[in-house]
């Protein structure tokens, strides 16, 4: 409809991008399973969401016009990997964009789970480290520490439970 | 289908190890339930939240340098960037997870390295800051001076957690921490035990598999395991211990020399350097043999006390050697090479090459010693009016905190025409010997800016107009008192009478790579 690309409109369309970027980093994360390839991708869509700016409607639902850029630029990153294990086909990413929630990952879990990860035992919390902050593979870290790699996604998995329950519980106190 | 399946395989997912067959019966069910989608976003929520809840913990881009802009992943998205929009580019790159990241102190600093490899992208030098997040050196040493005090030898392959200034983790590799008085209390753990320094020097090794190993070399250290059962203890000069992840605790005979000494990498590092610059002369006197080349200064050949550096380009005139009023001479990228210091607004070099050129290019190697708050000139042709060129850092605070690189022509009419790199100085890069080179290319009429060997932006110039390289002035600019001088060092300068092609640049660098 325009011919010439607005500037102002584009500078608005991008500072949308940068504060919903950790929920289009997730969109991307939960698609995927990998952290390193999420980063790549969420550049792509950022470079994508610059260049079609124009194409978005002011005053129409941010999050899901950008999901939609994101859903493309994952499967063309899953097309490019080499190898076809651990690889969602088009069809099972588009019925999963379709079902993903309006805003998903939720400001207050996130508030909540500080305090949560104190509780966890320091062995957890230790594998929980490695894992989301260092952004290690169970295996690696099972390398790391010289335990079995699937003691370490067992580990992982009650932490996880563990600090769901813990948010959960948290969030319930809060509500009166 | 088996709740119990389901989740089994979610988390297989999130963990990035779906085997063919697993994310295959996975894929059935989310075709084919909702409620399976809807189970997968909710168990989705938590690993995403915590991903980003402890990415929010970590912001240390200099131990994580997988963020830092000398990675050429970042480039090409630098490159790509819009004018008006690399301000909200680059904002975003520098805080990828909070808007209000409060950065955790720096915890340590590399003093020396010796036959250090990096992971591709984390490549670290002498003279960085590090905060605490995860340290992976695949071979090598490194000297670590910590805040505390205590100076640490790394041996590689090693992977260390920094803690604080006076405490990291080694999870694997071999470490030798020797802690003067003003740094006792130092401490090293493992994953079982910590190792809490009474005044010594110890190593600590933590292979692959097995138990890790205390060696106390001299002085006393304080062992506790984190088993809670297990018995607190000491070692003293020449004992040493293995340490089962269980608080078990055995005697072993001491081996002080198969631990990394300081004087190790001091005698390495000093090698390597010794070796890096004999290698760097060989390709130099190669390089100083093309043809192209206007002006090739290696600092090398200088009369240090009249202060006129030698042209060692073929069919160099006189007048196109280099005179250096003010400055000082320097070490350059390694000890032994000769650097010129530009501190005051007056230091710089004056030379005459006496050539119109349609196409050149500047390939320099500089330290940049100030902050990029202030403009610096790297060269200029002083003759304003058509065809005068300057090459330049260029501070643009409305946009963020980093530097552009510039190279301005003045075109027919009078007017400037800029190519500028947007935002590729930054901070980091103060203190880091770094390759700098621009490709003023008239017959394609672009403009190419480089970093380390690696392009940064190109742009259409809109300009044919050859460049009037008559007379130069390097390190400074000419006429207003506003300081636009460079502070830094400079140890080599070529301009070439032709467009080099991005590989020849990329050769350059790496024969020149500190």
């Amino acid at each position: 409809m325009f011919p010439h690309m607005d500037a102002a409109h584009q500078q608005q369309v991008l500072q949308l991008f940068v504060r919903h970027q950790a929920r289009i980093r997730g969109f991307i994360v939960a698609l995927l399973g990998d952290f390193a390839a999420a980063e790549d991708v969420l550049q792509e869509t950022f470079l994508v969401v610059q260049r079609k700016a124009d194409t978005f409607a002011a005053n129409s639902n941010f999050i899901a016009w950008a999901f939609q850029i994101a859903r493309f630029q994952v499967m063309k990153a899953q097309a490019q990997r080499r190898s076809a294990a651990h690889r969602f086909s088009d069809e099972v990413i588009e019925a999963l964009a379709a079902s993903a929630p309006a805003l998903p990952f939720d400001e207050a879990k996130l508030a909540a789970l500080p305090g949560c990860l104190e509780q966890l035992a320091p062995q957890a919390r230790r594998i929980v480290e490695l894992c989301y902050q260092h952004e290690h593979k169970p295996r690696e870290i099972a390398r790391l520490l010289g335990w079995t790699a699937a003691a370490v996604s067992v580990t992982l998995t009650r932490a996880r439970a563990a600090l769901r329950d813990c948010v959960e519980r948290r969030l319930a106190k809060e509500t009166p | 289908m088996n709740d119990e399946r389901f989740a089994y395989l979610l988390d297989q997912h999130f963990n990035g190890e779906l085997t063919d067959a697993e994310c295959a019966e996975l894929s059935a069910h989310l075709l084919h339930s909702a409620a399976d989608r809807a189970r997968f976003w909710d168990r989705a929520e938590t690993h995403v939240l915590l991903h980003e809840a402890l990415q929010r913990q970590t912001a240390q881009p200099e131990a994580r340098p997988a963020r830092a802009w000398w990675q050429p992943a970042a480039w090409w998205a630098a490159a790509a960037c819009v004018a008006a929009l690399c301000f909200a580019w680059s904002w975003w790159r520098s805080h990828p997870a909070a808007p209000v990241a409060l950065a955790e102190p720096e915890v340590a600093v590399v003093m020396q390295m010796a036959e250090a490899r990096w992971p591709a992208g984390a490549e670290l030098r002498p003279g960085d800051r590090l905060r605490p997040g995860l340290l992976r050196l695949e071979a090598g040493l490194v000297r670590l001076r910590f805040f505390s005090g205590a100076s640490v030898v790394l041996q590689g392959p090693l992977e260390l957690d920094l803690k604080a200034p006076n405490e990291a983790v080694v999870l694997r590799g071999k470490v030798t921490a020797s802690v003067p008085p003003v740094a006792e209390g130092f401490t090293l753990a493992t994953v079982g035990w910590r190792m809490i320094d009474r005044g010594t020097v110890f190593g600590v090794n933590v292979p692959t598999s097995g138990n890790a190993e205390l060696h106390v070399l001299k002085g006393k250290v304080d062992l506790r395991a984190n088993a809670a059962a297990a018995q607190a203890r000491s070692l003293t000069t020449g004992q040493a211990a293995s340490l089962g992840n269980d608080g078990t605790l055995v005697d072993v005979p001491s081996q002080p020399e198969t631990f990394p000494s300081e004087n190790d990498v001091f005698a390495r590092a000093a090698t390597q350097q010794s070796d890096r610059l004999v290698g760097w002369r060989e390709s130099s006197r190669r390089a100083a043999q093309e043809a192209s080349l206007l002006l090739y200064y290696d600092f090398e050949n200088a009369d240090h006390e009249i202060g006129i550096i030698r042209n060692l380009a073929p069919a160099a005139t006189k007048a196109s050697d280099g005179v250096l009023i003010g400055g000082e001479w320097a070490e350059g990228r390694w000890p032994g090479k000769n650097a010129v210091a530009f501190r005051r607004v007056g230091d710089l070099i004056r030379t005459l090459p006496a050539r119109q050129l349609p196409a050149a290019t500047f390939v320099v190697w500089v330290r940049f010693d100030a902050s990029f708050e202030q403009r610096q000139t790297l060269l200029l042709s002083p003759k304003v009016g058509p065809g005068q060129v300057y090459w330049l850092v260029w501070p643009e605070p409305r946009r963020g905190p980093a530097a552009a690189l510039a190279f301005v022509k003045t075109d027919q009419a009078g007017r400037d025409r800029y190519a500028l790199a947007h935002g590729v100085l930054t901070a980091g890069g103060v203190g880091r010997w770094l390759q700098l080179a621009v490709v003023a290319d008239a017959a394609r009429g672009k403009v190419s800016h480089y970093l380390n060997g690696v392009r940064v932006s190109e742009q259409d110039f809109g300009d044919s107009l050859a460049m009037d390289l008559n007379e130069l002035v390097i390190g400074n600019w000419g006429y207003t008192r506003e300081p636009s001088s460079f502070v830094g060092r400079m140890d080599e300068l070529a301009i070439y009478r032709r467009a080099l092609a991005a590989e020849e640049i990329v050769r350059l660098y790496a024969d020149g790579k500190p």
